[in-house]
């Protein structure tokens, strides 16, 4: 059995690199049909891998080490940066947002008389012309199409990562989207019935929150009230204090404070709050978020449900960990007896709600909003990282859900996000770039970002 | 209603929609994968064809029973396609379709897929929609329905045992008792208890005291927790609990001490002396120490917890114990 005195493991990029470049030659396999309508967050957990693995290569990211690396002919060439930015300009609804997935593009016809619909700035109206597309703009892919955009920046013009977003639109439709108690929903469609023409779909999900803070973050900026530019905010107090509602009785975070709390949920709702209160620009240095600090209603019993999910994970002895039935949903917790010193503690892994079993992605969920929050620190993270790279790395490349499990792209995405999160120590070791942990790319990445929103408001009115 | 239902004039057997008479009139709008697409899925022709035949209704703004079953078709290849989900939503407003047909419907294709969020987000929305409609026809016809649906969920719990949503108390104690561990069912009984409107003040954060909650009912959910907790006391399920019954309270924590100890002796004692039965009867010690001032407890404790019991968590033991020297356990 592995223990901490046995030589760290080694994150084999070269694995990796190949699995990726795997998922972005060849078609996926159709066992992700059910993804088929929400293709942007299949190519965001793509170019988003691919990013996190070639800090060096991308323009995007700033380098741990640049002189160690070995030479690699980059996945992401220039030529294809352009290709895939095109791609992804190609799903902008006309009426603001991005669309889902390929197959539910339409080639759009505007209105005779354009004019006749044209706002004055600022102004919400109530009458959309682009609302009659026969699909809808979703919310989850409209960030992940920003986020790729900024991904796949041109290498020689990054600050013109946004260019061809229809800003003033996009922030126009978010505002639709948000509902009267502050949530939001995924999409807005007219709907066939009398009198409540305009339909908020999606259910009542934190990530819908996330995901508004974050589109909200990335686009609006500080143009000023009668300004060019300027579009009306969405309801900030209201968004603060619905997510700060759903807080529960053992300090995490669910989609009502009436239900079971869920890691997942937590990070949502602990980095929409911290993306309300990011600053534009220098962002990814260290800033008071006080609608965490002062806003959360019980913050050491947060941090209490946050680092109570880790456990000790141990091989179960008939090697049969790969199974996934109702019969193991929930896990023994083993007597505090099993883990007395000197016996090794070799891996430590997460789970997103009590009892459960391990999954490789909360390692991220929780690992990034403990960094949130300013408590990295209570992530047994040398143990955790022995975990992914010792148990969930595939040796096909890429990480699966659980120990034995095949890779997917999701959870290979956020293996390698949750090792980004690691200290400058670990992170050189293992070559990757930094990720920021309320908008999950890499810190370069992030600062393309801030830069490209200020192009785009320097484009207002021109 | 015969129009949606061709199953009961024959079905045509794996034909394929280019060569049904019914959709002869339609010209399907197939989709080319432009150079450069990302994340392409290698789907069955089936699913292809099927939409393509999508987005030529769905530009054509057609809402037909075809379309209706046109979702289906998809639906039952893909159901987590959230679009083809509301075009349905949309045909069955548009039709004026009758809504318990449709729910009907709903239920076996939520019964095989458990795990989809569609099927929830489609019953919401047809239930929002039937509810007004509901309400002309008196309070017998709305309880018909809610019992209707009671009955379903019932169905849907019986099939999939991670979900906890029944209305009973009851059925929660059920699954408890077959697991102590369900941390679902944990939080749902915390829910049908302290938010129950007959006995608890509306609009109350989780972890705010609520006095209009009995004390009678706070001492069962007090014992009740302890009793589970002795089954598994590792298991920080019931643990939870029992210490959000007592802030739902407004009891101190030291009200539960005498039990917390069970599980934890000879603290601070060296080598066989300290036996710790429940790392989280540990932590509740030490928050119980640090709530009566008696500071070098807690720290031993914390201290306790980090160096031998919970190693894994030595970072948080670490930031409590430094809370506790700043006088405060934040």
């Amino acid at each position: 059995m592995a223990d901490l005195q046995e030589p760290e493991p080694t994150l084999n990029i070269d694995r990796h690199l190949r699995y990726w470049r795997m998922c972005l030659t060849a078609p996926l396999p159709h066992h992700y049909l059910s993804n088929e309508g929400n293709r942007m967050a299949l190519a965001y957990f793509i170019i988003n891998s691919i990013a996190i693995l070639e800090p060096s290569l991308s323009p995007s990211c700033s380098s741990p080490d640049e002189t160690s690396k070995p030479q690699r002919k980059p996945l992401l060439t220039p030529d294809l940066r352009k290709q895939l930015r095109k791609w992804i300009l190609a799903h902008q609804h006309p009426g603001g947002g991005f669309i889902a997935t390929s197959s539910l593009i339409f080639p759009f016809e505007e209105p005779d008389n354009p004019d006749v619909y044209q706002s004055s700035p600022g102004e919400s109206s109530d009458y959309d012309p682009a609302a009659d597309y026969p699909s809808p703009a979703n919310l989850p892919a409209t960030v992940f199409a920003l986020l790729l955009l900024a991904l796949l920046a041109d290498e020689n013009d990054p600050d013109g990562a946004l260019v061809g977003v229809d800003r003033v639109k996009t922030l126009r439709w978010l505002r639709r989207l948000q509902r009267e108690d502050g949530s939001f929903g995924e999409v807005v469609r007219r709907m066939p019935i009398p009198g409540e023409e305009m339909y908020i779909g999606g259910g009542y999900d934190m990530r819908y929150c996330y995901i508004a803070s974050a589109i909200r973050w990335i686009l609006r900026g500080d143009v000023k009230e009668g300004d060019d530019g300027w579009v009306e905010d969405i309801d900030i107090d209201g968004l603060r204090s619905y997510i700060l509602r759903t807080q529960t009785y053992d300090g995490g975070f669910a989609g009502s404070s009436q239900e079971e709390p869920h890691a997942g949920y937590a990070f949502c709702a602990i980095a929409a709050l911290s993306l309300l209160d990011r600053p534009l620009t220098n962002s990814t240095t260290p800033h008071a978020i006080p609608s965490l600090h002062h806003g959360i209603r019980d913050l050491p019993n947060l941090l209490h449900w946050l680092s109570s999910r880790q456990f000790v994970y141990l091989d179960s002895p008939d090697d049969d960990s790969s199974s996934d039935s109702d019969e193991d949903n929930f896990l023994l917790p083993p007597s505090p007896s099993s883990f007395l010193p000197p016996n090794p503690l070799p891996y430590v892994a997460l789970n997103g709600r009590a009892n459960k079993l391990p999954d490789t992605c909360y390692t991220w969920w929780v690992g990034a909003a403990l960094r949130i929050l300013g408590h990295f620190d209570l992530l047994d993270a040398a143990r955790a990282r022995r975990f992914l790279l010792e148990r969930t790395a595939h040796t096909i490349g890429g990480f699966s859900k659980y120990p034995g499990g095949p890779p997917d792209v999701y959870h290979g995405c956020f293996g390698l996000a949750a090792l980004g999160l690691l200290s400058e120590e670990w992170r050189a070791r293992d070559g990757l770039a930094e990720v920021d942990a309320a908008l999950a790319v890499p810190v370069g990445t992030v600062r393309v970002l801030e830069r490209a929103r200020g192009r785009l408001l320097r484009g207002v009115g021109r | 209603m015969a129009l949606l239902k061709p199953e009961l004039y024959g079905v045509r057997e794996g034909s394929r929609l280019a060569e049904d008479p019914e959709w002869e009139d339609v010209v399907p709008i197939a989709h080319q994968e432009p150079e450069g697409a990302l994340a392409a899925i290698a789907y069955p022709e089936e699913y292809a064809e099927a939409m393509a035949y999508l987005r030529a209704v769905m530009k054509a703004k057609e809402h037909s029973p075809r379309c209706l079953r046109l979702t289906e078709h998809i639906i039952n290849m893909n159901p987590a396609h959230y679009t083809v989900w509301l075009y349905r939503a949309a045909n069955v407003f548009a039709l004026n379709l009758s809504i318990p047909d449709e729910i009907a419907w709903l239920n076996g294709v939520a019964l095989r897929n458990l795990k989809n969020y569609q099927i929830w987000h489609h019953r919401h929305l047809l239930v929002e929609h039937y509810y007004p409609q509901l309400s002309l026809q008196g309070p017998s016809a709305i309880a018909e329905f809610a019992a209707s649906e009671q009955s379903f969920l019932r169905d849907i719990l019986a099939e999939d045992t991670k979900t906890t949503t029944s209305a009973e108390l009851a059925a929660i104690e059920t699954l408890l008792d077959d697991d102590v561990r369900n941390n679902s069912a944990w939080s749902h009984r915390f829910f049908l208890v302290f938010s129950n409107p007959a006995h608890s003040t509306p609009g109350l954060a989780a972890s705010e005291p609520d006095p209009k909650v009995p004390q009678e009912i706070v001492d069962r959910e007090v014992a009740y927790a302890m009793a589970k907790i002795r089954l598994a006391p590792q298991s920080q399920s019931g643990w939870n609990y029992l210490r959000g019954v007592l802030v739902k309270a407004g009891r101190k924590l030291a009200t539960v001490e005498g039990f917390t100890n069970e599980f934890v002796k000879g603290l601070g004692e060296d080598g066989e002396g300290e036996d710790v039965r429940s790392t989280h009867a540990l932590d509740l010690l030490a928050e119980i120490y640090a709530e009566r001032g008696d500071k070098d407890k807690a720290d031993l404790a914390l201290r306790r917890l980090g160096e031998k019991w919970d190693r894994i968590r030595v970072g948080y033991w670490e930031w409590r114990r430094k809370g506790l020297e700043i006088g405060a356990e934040a």
